[in-house]
């Protein structure tokens, strides 16, 4: 059987390619100076943020020197140092790493995990599609904050790990649901019902066929999840519900505000962390949008 | 549609089942009990503890516990709170209105910023006025709400010191009551309300937008066009009435939004709200309050996504509530 772009060239006509999601992303983001600007930034940040806390050992971070307690931002310590003389300049790379690494961990789990479940649902409907669905709407209906702060609190031996499971176990649903409106749609699709009648594996089909075709929108999500994620994480750790305290985050920065006199006083040891999440977040939320439009060629300027 | 409201709320009842289930076991596995807490006489004689635990059933198998916790809860019985030795709905009656009254507050001002903005940016899409609010709105979804509550608290509550931190009503205020207290009241909600109102307008704003962006190319504006209407005419009388009616069906989920945010919001501002409680009580590990909480909140959540979508089919017949 001939492509398009065969039958076209045979009739003496050119047709132009459909680009692939990836060439639209680049262009979308490449056009978007605000986008463009705002990847460079972000490539940055996480780049500087990981080499900068390669040379520090979590010992040398959390190291209590009291002669140097509630120092100003100086020459020594560029960002000060907190009531342990800890300094906050480490303290910001090795917490700004940490939240970022858990962040994106979460983000995939729940990313992964949702979309497997939304696959099979969407694919398979029927009853396993409606028992899947009543579990995400069980779940949806669940004040999912406070069921996190309360788990956190019971678990025994809690550590980084069971954080990231609480997080993803209570997190998946928005993705699946996503997910599995895309896939229904796919699969009422002639080439699904083609591939079927050829005889192709189930398997094959959904991850060969429909994933690829939803894949924009799934990327789309990541960056939107791991935004919200990073949000939730750094608000669960200010209360004190989120990473353990042997773990610094950027939350753990935050948390320093939580003593009135160092919010009104002592702004080095929370405002660097709090303006560095805005700008983390905003560049995320800038190159997210641009790979929506990508996506969504509804969405795009002409 | 009386009938699938009605449908919705029977559904709400499996789901209460398995959540209180849940909660059910999570408090099993909580330390401590109703025996164990700071307020228990620490001389009182373990052997008559012991008997007081069986007497009041510490011992029984789970079901039974279960069934008794759910029938409490139907009389109105929510158990008592450990640390503060009242019962959980005193405790929690306490403080639900201040979480209402600046829920309400919060709402308030988010349709009061959101609708004017949302507007302009329609009727002005892709000009400067659209743009900038547009990289207002993007700042706005970019901020967590702890750090937009720090941050205003820094620059209003103690640098520019217009608005007072923590607690509900100044001292002296509540000692005057009246006017004065009323005053004081409003005076201490009106930051954090602004605060959460000014970074949760984007759905509202962009939706507003987009509505009034379509609604110009519809074929009944094109016929005021064309009939010579006045531009200022056709965008107040045929687009914003229009497009502003769909508007009031995010009510529901900006109450859900509001109340969920609070644990945050009230945290850090000190404001003795719900979430305040909620987290004070993790805390402590006064447990009866933290699951009466949980089922609260898991209520509210509910009725704010059915108060939604009774209110888009209401003023929007073809959007059926299924």
């Amino acid at each position: 059987m001939l492509t398009t772009e065969q039958t076209a060239a045979a009739n003496g006509k050119t047709v132009s390619k459909a680009p692939s999601f990836f060439r639209v992303m680049r262009r979308e983001i490449w056009h978007d100076k605000l986008a463009f600007v705002s990847l460079c930034l972000l490539a940055f940040i996480v780049l500087y943020v990981y080499i900068g806390a390669l040379g520090l050992s979590s010992d040398q971070v959390v190291h209590v020197t009291l002669g140097d307690r509630y120092l100003a931002p100086g020459a020594e310590h560029i960002l000060g140092t907190d009531e342990g003389g800890r300094d906050i300049y480490n303290y910001l790379i090795v917490g700004a790493r940490n939240s970022i690494t858990i962040a994106v961990g979460i983000t995939a789990l729940c990313i992964v995990f949702g979309t497997f479940i939304g696959l099979m649902a969407g694919y398979y409907g029927g009853a396993f599609d409606s028992v899947v669905m009543r579990v995400i709407d069980f779940f949806s209906m669940l004040p999912t904050l406070m069921l996190i702060i309360t788990v956190v609190s019971i678990i025994p031996r809690y550590n980084v790990w069971t954080f990231i499971l609480v997080m993803s176990v209570l997190g998946w649903m928005f993705d699946a649901r996503l997910t599995r409106a895309k896939t229904l749609q796919q699969s009422s699709l002639d080439y699904v019902s083609a591939a079927k009648t050829l005889g192709t594996p189930n398997l094959k089909i959904m991850f060969g066929q429909v994933l690829p075709n939803i894949a924009s929108i799934i990327i789309v999500n990541f960056t939107l999840t791991l935004a919200s994620m990073m949000g939730v994480e750094v608000g669960l750790t200010f209360l004190g519900f989120g990473l353990p305290a042997n773990v610094p985050s950027l939350g753990t920065l935050l948390a320093y505000a939580r003593v009135p006199e160092n919010l009104r006083l002592r702004w080095w040891l929370w405002l660097p962390a709090a303006l560095f999440i805005l700008v983390m977040m905003l560049c995320i939320n800038f190159v997210g949008q641009a790979i929506k439009r990508a996506a969504d060629a509804k969405q795009r300027k002409i | 549609m009386w009938k699938t409201v009605i449908r919705r709320l029977l559904i709400l009842i499996p789901q209460l089942v398995v959540l209180s289930l849940f909660i059910f076991f999570i408090a099993q596995y909580m330390p401590g009990d109703a025996l164990t807490g700071k307020s228990v006489d620490p001389n009182a004689d373990p052997q008559r503890l012991e008997e007081l635990r069986q007497q009041w059933g510490f011992y029984d198998p789970w079901y039974v516990k279960y069934v008794r916790w759910v029938g409490n809860i139907f009389k109105g019985d929510l158990g008592r709170s450990y640390t503060h030795q009242v019962p959980v709905t005193q405790v929690i009656s306490d403080r639900a209105g201040n979480t209402f009254w600046l829920g309400l507050m919060t709402v308030f001002f988010q349709y009061l910023i959101s609708i004017p903005l949302g507007i302009l940016s329609g009727r002005y899409h892709d000009k400067i006025p659209d743009r900038a609010i547009t990289l207002y709105s993007y700042v706005a979804l970019a901020m967590p709400t702890v750090v937009a509550c720090l941050l205003s608290i820094f620059t209003f509550s103690f640098g520019l010191k217009w608005f007072p931190f923590g607690g509900t009503i100044s001292i002296e205020a509540y000692a005057a009551g009246g006017i004065q207290a009323f005053l004081s009241r409003i005076h201490h909600m009106i930051l954090p309300a602004l605060t959460v109102a000014l970074i949760s307008t984007t759905s509202i704003t962009q939706f507003l937008r987009s509505e009034i962006v379509d609604y110009e190319q519809s074929d009944f504006v094109t016929t005021a066009r064309s009939k010579g209407v006045p531009k200022r005419v056709i965008y107040s009388r045929h687009i914003f009435r229009n497009s502003m009616i769909p508007v009031s069906s995010f009510m529901g989920y900006s109450i859900v939004g509001v109340l969920t945010g609070a644990i945050f919001t009230e945290s850090v501002f000190g404001y003795p709200g719900m979430g305040k409680l909620f987290i004070d009580s993790v805390f402590s590990r006064d447990y009866t309050v933290v699951n009466a909480l949980i089922i609260f909140f898991a209520i509210l959540t509910v009725l704010g996504t059915l108060l939604s979508d009774v209110i888009m089919s209401l003023v929007d017949p073809r959007l059926k509530v299924k």
